[in-house]
């Protein structure tokens, strides 16, 4: 189980393509994640996470193990992910929040309050530009670190820094302007 | 202070690298800029929520999904090399075939819809009368058979050698060690 990344690598370089399945299992699920994140829906985020590894292995001879296999694999994802609108459109319409109740506090009403939150914010994430999106979701929902980002992307530390202030600043007034809508829809609700 | 500064000092606070001084003062900001206040909460609510989005499992099939559609072989230079000559062979196969085909159509006079029921009872006939014939055929036509075998052993060499050389130098351009571990 704690075969380390490089010897997987080396054993799939010297002919036993088999153990690649290996790091797919390993990797799978933040890549998913931040491919869902990504995407906003689950179809997507199955294709981005296909084509990550398709590529992570078509491509191993280029992998340098200098660096972590981590730190590889999740730049493929990243870029795959900012090329992706080039390459077809997304399908932005339908989100697909999945509801996990295995919270403790069970009240309808807790869970209609949760349920919106995700809404809300998943859909403002969706709504910022590409570049600032995945910063948001790598920084906050993933927890990378600055320098971790900043190699990952290959941008200059001051230019994640600068661009992760604004990000923050775009979904903080997403999410103004959607509480403002919702007074307005319940105001107007109330009148009638 | 300035709400600019605010704004700045807002986000070392959600990166958790702001001094103790400048906490101070941008609380006080805080308390006296409406604005501010409400940016201030906005922001941390919605990095809270973003922090709280929940891990969501991936479908069970994407390690079947994957080694599916790569090719698990693409790096083995045994069966790399195996495919490659089997690959060339049939190439070969082809070339001769469809000179030696092209040669009759060229010298003869017949239509093509004759030519090929002409040759469909010529290889019938063949087939039929088999061994006798072939050994006759390879003595009738010694020079033909002993170039069309010379052909293709020579094609298979030539392949083989280019695809081995062309693997070396792969190796050798990204430098890979295969025995480290
Ligand atoms: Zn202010």
């Amino acid at each position: 189980m704690n075969e380390q990344d490089i010897e997987i690598v080396n054993k799939c370089l010297s002919g036993d393509g088999d153990s690649f399945e290996k790091l797919v299992t390993k990797y799978k699920k933040k890549i998913y994640n931040i491919a869902y994140r990504y995407t906003g829906n689950s179809e997507d985020a199955l294709d981005v996470t296909q084509e990550v590894f398709i590529k992570a292995y078509n491509s191993l001879k280029q992998y340098d193990p200098k660096y972590k296999f981590s730190s590889w694999i999740l730049k493929i994802t990243t870029n795959y992910c900012l090329d992706l609108k080039k390459k077809k459109k997304l399908t932005t319409v339908e989100l697909n929040i999945d509801l996990d109740n295995n919270e403790t506090s069970t009240s309808a009403e807790d869970i209609y309050i949760h349920k919106e939150n995700k809404e809300l914010i998943a859909n403002s994430i969706n709504s910022l530009p590409d570049e600032y999106k995945i910063l948001i979701i790598l920084f906050h929902n993933q927890n990378h670190s600055y320098q971790e980002i900043s190699e990952m992307l290959q941008l200059p530390l001051t230019k994640v820094k600068n661009r992760l202030y604004r990000a923050r600043n775009m979904l903080k007034d997403a999410l103004k302007n959607t509480r403002r809508e919702e007074s307005k829809w319940t105001a107007k609700q109330l009148q009638y | 202070m300035d709400c600019k500064t605010a704004s700045i000092l807002m986000m070392e606070y959600i990166d958790g690298e702001i001094k103790e001084l400048d906490k101070i003062e941008l609380f006080k900001h805080l308390e006296s800029c409406k604005d501010c206040n409400e940016a201030f909460l906005l922001l941390s609510e919605s990095i809270d929520m973003i922090e709280s989005m929940d891990e969501i499992e991936p479908p069970e099939n994407i390690e079947t999904l994957v080694m599916s559609s790569i090719d698990v072989t693409k790096y083995n230079v045994k069966v790399r090399i195996k495919k490659s000559i089997i690959i060339s062979s049939i190439l070969v196969v082809f070339m001769i075939l469809g000179g030696y085909l092209f040669n009759i159509i060229l010298n003869n006079s017949l239509s093509l819809k004759e030519l090929l029921i002409v040759n469909i009872v010529k290889l019938v006939n063949f087939t039929v009368l088999t061994l006798p014939n072939i050994l006759a055929f390879i003595e009738q036509n010694l020079a033909l058979v002993l170039s069309g075998t010379f052909i293709i052993l020579s094609g298979l060499f030539a392949s083989t050698l280019f695809i081995a050389v062309a693997e070396v130098y792969l190796f050798k351009k990204f430098k890979f060690n295969f025995r480290r571990s």
